[in-house]
């Protein structure tokens, strides 16, 4: 399983293992520590619920993230332990999957682990939306979709999860959704988000949101852990909705057999899925259509499989207004994929530099992502493409499946807190290497880009520690981000070094893989129209921020020299809110 | 020769002595160009009584039920409903009212009725009469009483001399959004028959049963209240539109699966494969086939090792699963799980042999409609019981050529995949210009080449009604069409729905010229059967139909209800 709502924040956010086990070991007293007898080339680990009690016959996942994966699929014993053994030098991400419960992490904690690790892991019994579903005349609505659609997290961040896939309301038009994460949902009686393939009488309908509205004016439900919101009921408007239909072109296509295409209509404003489609062509009927729309602004995506592969095919977004009526006609070209493909290399020549720690990292145990830099394009991270990426043993990487777009990749989501990067360039018009950490990487329509290295060097300093308020009993502004600047003069275009991360809600932050140099330190809230986005891109990859960042860095000036290999632990971030910054504002 | 009537009244031109064969053709029509004048009416009806406010969907029985409805009605204040503007073809009309029950007139049990309309028809008494469906309602809980949550419920009929039918409640909803416990552990089936019935959770260890990540231990088979014995489970006795409460099963101790290893290691080199997926499949005691096959998300290790876990007594086999595109497949490696693990087994990939060759259509040139060698889908598939079965969809490249492989040694068939385009049909195969009725022969690593595969474009039809001898067709039939080509064996992949309508209408189009057997089987019965009924009569009928391209051939199929014989 791929995190599908990973955040820009969290791949900027690297947590080694041991500060895991140890934030674990603090909130878990009474359970046991794990094995420590854990074999070389073994992930073990330990499922326990939240007061402490070992969860058996719980399914975990143990998946390699690189080109030839190794999967594992274990379940715990009686004990809630389970094993993956034999598995090769890499990084693996490791779920789980417990009917009614959630896997609960702290924020900001990896789920990718090394062979030799230990894991503890804690479940928590997922929170229940109940009510009834009727119509204008009171009677029940049987055998409507029913969906949770999560909004913000516990933390009130803005998020995006859609729960109760195969829960409809029964013959008394009761439903019942069950598992779910803490935090804010909506509920909607009939949404097309999830999809569906049966048969319905709903389809047309336009969805209706507790208590009986639209999604501007729906009521909100917030849930804990184990909770449950009864009385959650819903008149059913059962209004019809608007169509938007069309027909695919794909000129790359010539043998349409055995692929699949998918569809996504999502909000332009804050690129959540409101429906789906998936269908196989039959023939020359190439035409899609989504129904019960109701008024608003949309995008429309295409993707022809296969997904993961540059065979696949890509749309733009095609911008879609619902006024008042159906919207017919809507052209989606499909065009080929393209590929960014390169060598990560783990730079051993500087040897006077060694931080006492493990011995280095193999490059295989190094973890890439790559997320979309542009506005215009589809998201990467969106269902298909693979956001992570584990190199091979001899460094090289390839990002496939990418639709047209501008990219950045990073490396900084690494296993291991001694390493930073360092370079990352993309072959120049002579093959000279040329930087490419200032700019995205622009992959054209089938282009398939070769040559792009990174380096990775040894030394890197970090900085843990928690925000308090500049004013004795003041509050902290929400969506705060903590921002490392570099401080030498001549540094303002040294994008690698630009390092942010996003303030937890017990006001702590991290700020790892830091190249060793001179910094200030900088706190200030996410720009609101940012603040909307489900994905928060960091605000140094954008030229003109970085100016900015750096002016008001320098302003405030807050400086600190990073020797290398410093650990900063327990580090007071005083904030004041900026003069020339976004006002903090409470909601 | 007569030409097709374009509106209602048909009927009376269909009186046809009972010819063996009818070489009456039409021209077909053009397709549609102004607004379809056709309608569908009729009453709902729950218990005789008109019911107000049940939706009344119209689905395409050309496409897959998935599909959604091309339209759909409320019922007014008495039941009545119509739907208009529907244009020439065959549907399926049906009420979506989950918690109620309807009859079905078709072998498929699909709830609703078949209406073959012609273009401009006005067909009324489409009428839908549903009963109240009954539920059942209960907790699953293990021994220390916690909740099984997401665990799937399973319901059987209790039928004569005690034995027992597994039942599927085909009221257009996922079956898991009933049959699956909540995180209290409760179900609630509803619109279900009256009727006797058991109810179970667990894995039912007498049939073999593929288990796959499902963990190490199980529940065995439990019934309500909470016995292992079906013979001293409670049976509920559900009356028509009644509820039955606290239908709640306990379960014991979970029973522990064994494990089985080995090794998946290349055919002739003997190393080990690293990173194969793998799976296993339970063996068909009389075929020799694999049924429920499971496929693991895990792969071999770096020594080529694989392990299943949790596996229940009975026979499978493990194999290994190669890439789609992969040249390999996988041997099957048999074993038989008693009361303890298996290790040991080996199982072996090896290269499998390919067959090049290239792809064409006749009788698809300037024919508007035809299809195009992109929308061809077929596979070709070696089947050998010492081999694992795999994939078999073959891609057409732009020219029409084809390379397949990874195919075992044995017979090579060819199967035109669904959905098949309208008029397409496999003609035959041919090898150096010979064709190759039983197949093509596959050898070990063979690289067989001048393969030629062809399939025909048709724009026949056949026009069909079936008549009752001596009277009308009885509200509660039920029919069935079979089509072969005449003189062989293979059933047509049917692209169109083969029910005839409530009036014995039928229409079967996108047929290739040449001789078809009709057969039509006829009972005078519906589904769910009625308890305490007449007999059932059943009747088989056959016919022979001669089809010309461009062209409807009409029929006419009688039924004697009062003969003595079948």
């Amino acid at each position: 399983m791929r995190p599908r709502n990973l955040t820009a924040t969290a791949m900027f956010v690297a947590a080694s293992l041991n500060f895991a086990l140890m934030t674990f070991g603090q909130s878990n007293n009474q359970s046991e520590p794990p094995k420590s007898s854990a074999r070389a080339g073994s992930i073990t680990g330990r499922v326990v619920n939240e007061s402490g009690k070992p969860m058996p016959n719980v399914r975990v996942f143990v998946g390699g993230s690189g080109r030839q994966s190794v999967r594992r699929t274990v379940n715990t014993d009686e004990a809630g332990r389970f094993v993956a053994d034999d598995l090769p030098r890499g990084s693996y991400a490791i779920t789980v999957q417990a009917s009614g419960y959630v896997l609960v992490r702290d924020p900001g904690d990896t789920i990718h682990h090394r062979p030799g690790d230990s894991v503890n892991l804690i479940l928590k019994k997922g929170a229940a939306i109940t009510g009834a579903v009727t119509n204008s005349d009171g009677d029940p609505v049987v055998g409507v979709q029913m969906t949770a659609i999560l909004v913000r997290d516990a933390q009130g961040r803005p998020v995006f999860g859609s729960y109760g896939s195969g829960r409809y309301t029964d013959d008394r038009g009761v439903y019942r959704l069950f598992g779910l994460p803490a935090g804010t949902y909506v509920v909607v009686a009939g949404s097309k988000s999830l999809g569906s393939s049966m048969l319905t009488a709903y389809g047309d309908d336009a969805p209706t949101y507790y208590p009986s509205s639209t999604r501007d004016t729906a009521g909100e439900v917030t849930l804990q852990y184990g909770g449950e919101a009864t009385g959650i009921d819903i008149r059913y408007r059962g209004e019809r909705g608007y169509a938007i239909s069309g027909a695919i072109t794909d000129s790359a296509m010539s043998d349409w057999s055995n692929v699949s295409v998918s569809v996504m209509l999502t909000r332009a404003s804050n690129d959540v899925p409101e429906a789906q489609a998936f269908f196989q062509p039959r023939g020359s009927e190439r035409a899609f259509g989504f129904y019960g729309v109701t008024d608003g602004d949309y995008y429309v995506t295409a993707r022809r499989g296969p997904y993961q592969s540059d065979d696949g095919a890509a749309s733009k977004r095609i911008p879609v207004k619902v006024r008042g009526h159906d919207v017919t006609g809507v052209g989606i070209s499909l065009a080929p994929l393209g590929s960014i493909a390169g060598r990560l290399m783990l730079d051993l020549a500087t040897k006077d530099v060694k931080c006492e720690t493990k011995p280095a990292p193999a490059v295989e145990e190094t973890l890439m992502s790559i997320s979309s830099d542009d506005a215009d394009s589809s998201d990467p991270s969106s269902r298909f493409a693979s956001v992570l990426y584990t190199p091979d043993k001899t460094g090289d990487f390839v990002f496939q499946g990418l639709p047209a777009a501008s990219y950045r990749l990073d490396s900084r989501m690494l296993l291991d807190e001694a390493w930073y990067l360092r370079a990352m360039t993309v072959p120049g018009p002579t093959n000279t290497p040329v930087d490419a950490s200032s700019r995205g990487i622009v992959v054209r329509p089938g282009q398939r880009i070769n040559g792009v290295r990174f380096v990775l060097g040894e030394g890197a300093a970090s900085i843990r520690g928690r925000v308090v308020a500049g004013k004795e009993g003041a509050s902290l502004p929400d969506r705060l981000r903590v921002h490392l600047v570099p401080a030498e003069p001549n540094s303002a275009e040294d994008t690698l070094r630009f390092i942010e991360a996003e303030v937890q809600s017990d006001n702590s932050f991290k700020l790892l893989n830091v190249a060793p140099g001179r910094y200030w330190l900088l706190a200030r809230q996410l720009p609101e129209e940012e603040s909307k986005k489900r994905l928060v891109r960091p605000q140094a990859w954008n030229a003109a921020a970085r100016v900015g960042l750096r002016r008001e860095a320098a302003a405030s000036n807050v400086a600190i020299d990073l020797k290398p290999c410093q650990r900063v632990a327990d580090y007071q971030f005083r904030y004041t809110p900026s003069k020339e910054g976004p006002q903090p504002k409470r909601p | 020769m007569f030409s097709l009537p374009r509106t209602a009244g048909l009927a009376a031109t269909m009186i046809i002595a009972l010819a063996a064969t009818v070489p009456a053709h039409a021209p077909l029509q053009a397709s549609k160009t102004k607004e379809s004048t056709g309608s569908i009416s009729g009453r709902v009806t729950i218990g005789d009584v008109g019911a107000r406010g049940v939706t009344v969907l119209l689905v395409s029985a050309e496409n897959a039920p998935i599909e959604r409805p091309v339209a759909k009605s409320t019922s007014d204040q008495d039941g009545r409903f119509q739907i208009k503007g529907v244009p020439a073809g065959s549907y399926f009309l049906q009420a979506f009212a989950p918690a109620l029950i309807a009859a079905s007139d078709n072998v498929f049990g699909r709830q609703g009725k078949t209406v073959n309309l012609i273009e401009g028809e006005a067909v009324d008494g489409a009428d839908i009469a549903l009963r109240t469906g009954g539920v059942i309602t209960g907790r699953v809980t293990d021994a220390e009483g916690q909740p099984l949550i997401q665990e799937n419920v399973r319901l059987f009929s209790v039928l004569e001399q005690g034995r027992k039918q597994a039942i599927y409640l085909q009221n257009n909803l996922p079956s898991n959004s009933m049959f699956s416990t909540d995180d209290r552990g409760v179900y609630r089936l509803f619109g279900v028959p009256p009727g006797r019935y058991i109810v179970s959770v667990g894995v039912d260890t007498n049939g073999p049963n593929a288990r796959i990540n499902a963990g190490n231990t199980y529940y065995p088979l439990t019934y309500h209240p909470d016995v292992t014995e079906e013979g001293k489970a409670t049976v509920i006795e559900l009356a028509s539109g009644s509820e039955a409460t606290g239908v709640d099963i306990v379960l014991g101790r979970p029973s522990t699966g064994y494990s089985v290893s080995g090794r998946i290691v290349d055919a002739v080199t003997g190393k080990p494969v690293v990173g194969m997926m793998y799976g296993y499949g339970a063996v068909d005691a009389q075929s020799g086939r694999l049924n429920t096959l499971g496929f693991t998300s895990s792969t071999s290790n770096a020594r080529g090792e694989f392990r299943l876990d949790g596996v229940t007594p009975g026979s499978y086999a493990a194999f290994a699963s190669p890439a789609a595109d992969s040249e390999m497949y996988s041997d099957r490696a048999a074993f038989t799980v008693g009361d303890s693990d298996v290790s040991g087994l080996v199982v072996k990939v090896h290269v499998g042999s390919s067959i090049i060759g290239n792809v064409i259509i006749e009788g698809a040139d300037g024919q508007p409609g035809a299809p195009r060698l992109s929308e061809v889908r077929f596979g070709v598939s070696s089947v050998s019981l010492n081999a694992a079965p795999r994939n078999s969809q073959v891609r057409i490249a732009p020219d029409g050529s084809f390379r397949t492989t990874g195919l075992p040694r044995g017979i090579a068939s060819f199967i035109i995949y669904y959905p098949t385009p309208k008029g397409l049909a496999l003609l035959r195969v041919e090898r150096d210009g010979v064709e190759q009725k039983n197949g093509i022969e596959v050898g070990s690593g063979e690289e067989i080449s001048g393969v030629r595969v062809v399939f025909g474009y048709g724009t026949g039809a056949i026009r069909g009604q079936v008549k009752v001898q001596d009277g009308d067709i009885p509200a509660a039939a039920m029919m069935f069409l079979n089509i072969r080509r005449a003189g062989t064996n293979q059933p047509l992949n049917m692209r169109t729905p083969t029910t005839p309508d409530s009036r014995g209408r039928f229409l079967i189009d996108g047929l290739l010229p040449g001789e078809y057997e009709l057969s039509l089987l006829f009972q005078t019965r519906s589904a769910p059967p009625v308890a305490g009924g007449p007999p059932i009569i059943s009747r088989d009928v056959k016919q022979i139909v001669t089809v010309t391209n461009g062209a409807e051939s009409q029929v006419t199929m009688l039924v004697d209800l009062n003969s003595k014989d079948r």
